[in-house]
């Protein structure tokens, strides 16, 4: 392999061998230790304090791990960053495969259509909760003046443990389905017009050719994405701590939320290295199980 | 359903489809129309109800009152140094590196492991680093720094540059690289004057969608920052929490936070979509 560059194996010598693997190491090493230095580093800080007392404190093995293996607290969070993640990713899916669907199959709208639809996934995931935070006021929100103007109940959507969790959700699916339209919309591109082509002419419907001729053609780009979105959903914290801060009685606190809790606001720093660590875990087995997913699915074509 | 003939359906979904994406583009810009009218009007008619609906006077008081009376004109700054470090430091480190791994054979898969150990820093949550982070930086003294905050950003651009660029490298043929080798140009030469001028559009992708990301960041500039290197995202909880929020003014706020990107978008929506879709697509 090294060779394919050259005419022949008569141009090899020691030292053009040599030239291209310093070329190749000298291109990837100041990345590779940039990140070794701001990723692997810190987590083996991070590992030494999930297994010590607190910062620069005594050994104490796994004790802090079976603290919060144990904790209450830590298995309502687990629960919490599921029922946020999971119909959160779901209803993306869901929304984001509709819309591109309807928005390739009707090709009458304008490039600026498009633009608008994009716009909600490059805002602050921050900005954007604190808007849906006031939208959603019981008193002052435009949702409940809506509401009460068409006589629906008005309730009091943040502070109300159920429903808190909902709203969150709401603004995280505005937010985000427009990233699933991107990616499905790519992927319709990709599939061959003769098949579809094909289906027509045996006369299968639209609902059927989307069932058996689009849905599996999309089944990679589908896999992509939701472990992307999901990923996203597990680490990020932003919109929760600018719509609920984690409340109301810890009905929002995720994981994250949880940690930031322990690490910064208890200074109870080395159960939150633990529960880092098993949160950490936690996200690589999912994505895992999407890898293994996504590579059955391709090896299967 | 089974009254309908297939042509009936299909004209029925046509229809539904045109509606559901007009529901979606509202659906879309209502929030954004609304933060946006709100943050030219007066406090008093910003949080009135019912709504109004199309403002009749625009005023900038709430812009003024906050970039000139308030420090948000040091914030904008502020986000500005940091996502420009992370930006810059993240394709000089990035770009060469993708490079390398996507034509260039390591032996023993270690190409396909270097680019999978880049793509996998996404995975690892905000609020996960930050308590190493905090911990470091308060020994070496390096709390409350743009600098450092954008050096932290940096590394976290790296899955998105290798995503982003990976597919723009990959698409141009093999062959061309080669031809520039016989005829004597080195290996930098090749990267240098073939392929980069080649990448550019997807250069541009994971620039665009690095600065995007790195300034909407909250935890990092939350849990690293204090006074001096306060960004936006975390500067605008400073309307909240109070007993009198100016609506007008956190609207002005958030209308300040999110016009950059969404003016970015506008402009460079092509190759936002073609970076973020090649990576995926492919796959």
């Amino acid at each position: 392999m090294a060779t394919r560059t050259l005419p022949s194996l008569d141009g090899v010598t020691w030292q053009s061998v040599d030239r291209r693997t310093v070329f190749k190491y000298g291109m990837v090493l100041p990345a590779f230790l940039y990140a070794v230095a701001w990723i692997v580093y810190p987590m083996v800080f991070l590992l030494r304090l999930s297994l010590s007392e607190g910062v620069g404190g005594a050994f104490v093995g796994l004790e802090n791990y079976v603290d919060v293996i144990l904790s209450p607290s830590f298995h309502e969070a687990v629960v919490a960053t599921l029922l946020f993640a999971v119909p959160s990713v779901g209803l993306e899916l869901l929304f984001g495969t509709a819309l591109a669907m309807a928005y390739n199959s009707v090709n009458r709208f304008e490039r600026s259509v498009q633009t608008i639809l994009l716009l909600p996934m490059v805002l602050s995931t921050f900005a954007v909760g604190l808007m849906f935070r006031w939208f959603f006021s019981s008193n002052l929100g435009i949702v409940n003046y809506l509401f009460g103007t068409i006589g629906l109940p008005e309730p009091v959507w943040l502070s109300d443990p159920q429903l808190a969790m909902v709203t969150v959700v709401a603004a995280d699916v505005w937010q985000w389905t427009p990233f699933v339209f991107v990616l499905v919309y790519a992927g319709l591109q990709t599939i061959p017009e003769s098949l579809i082509e094909a289906a027509k002419i045996d006369g299968a419907t639209r609902l059927q050719r989307f069932r058996y001729i689009i849905l599996p053609q999309l089944y990679p780009v589908l896999l992509v994405t939701a472990l992307i979105r999901l990923i996203m959903a597990f680490k990020g914290g932003d919109k929760i701590f600018a719509m609920t801060g984690g409340g109301p009685g810890g009905s929002t606190k995720t994981l994250t939320m949880l940690i930031y809790e322990n690490a910064f606001s208890f200074l109870n720093t080395a159960s939150a290295a633990a529960m880092s660590f098993l949160f950490l875990v936690f996200i690589i087995l999912v994505s895992n199980v999407f890898i293994a997913a996504l590579s059955r699915v391709n090896e299967a074509r | 359903m089974s009254t309908t003939s297939p042509l009936d359906t299909d004209a029925l979904l046509d229809r539904t489809g045109t509606l559901f994406v007009a529901l979606a583009t509202l659906v879309a810009l209502f929030p954004i129309y609304w933060i946006l009218t709100r943050s030219v009007m007066t406090t008093r008619a910003s949080f009135r109800l019912p709504p109004i609906w199309i403002p009749e006077t625009v005023t900038l008081d709430a812009y003024e009152s906050i970039l000139i009376q308030g420090a948000y004109f040091d914030y904008v700054v502020n986000s500005l140094v940091a996502t420009l470090i992370a930006v810059v430091v993240g394709l000089v480190l990035g770009i060469p590196a993708t490079y390398v791994i996507v034509r260039y054979d390591f032996g023993l898969n270690l190409d396909h492991h270097l680019g999978f150990f880049f793509l996998s820093i996404f995975m690892l949550p905000p609020i996960v680093a930050t308590i190493p982070y905090f911990n470091i930086f308060r020994a070496l003294g390096s709390l409350d720094s743009s600098l450092w905050l954008g050096l932290v950003y940096a590394v976290f651009t790296l899955p998105l540059i290798v995503w982003f660029t990976r597919g723009f490298i990959d698409d141009i043929p093999d062959s061309l690289g080669e031809a520039a080798e016989v005829d004597g140009a080195t290996h930098l030469q090749t990267f240098y004057h073939i392929y980069l001028p080649l990448i550019k559009p997807g250069i541009g992708a994971a620039a665009i969608i690095s600065f995007i990301l790195t300034w909407n960041e909250y935890f990092f500039a939350l849990v690293l920052t204090r006074t001096e290197a306060k960004t936006l995202p975390v500067a605008t909880t400073e309307f909240v929490g109070q007993y009198n929020i100016a609506w007008n003014e956190l609207s002005a706020g958030i209308v300040i936070t999110i016009a950059p990107v969404a003016v970015f978008l506008l402009v460079t929506q092509r190759y936002i979509i073609s970076g973020l879709t090649k990576g995926a697509v492919k796959e």
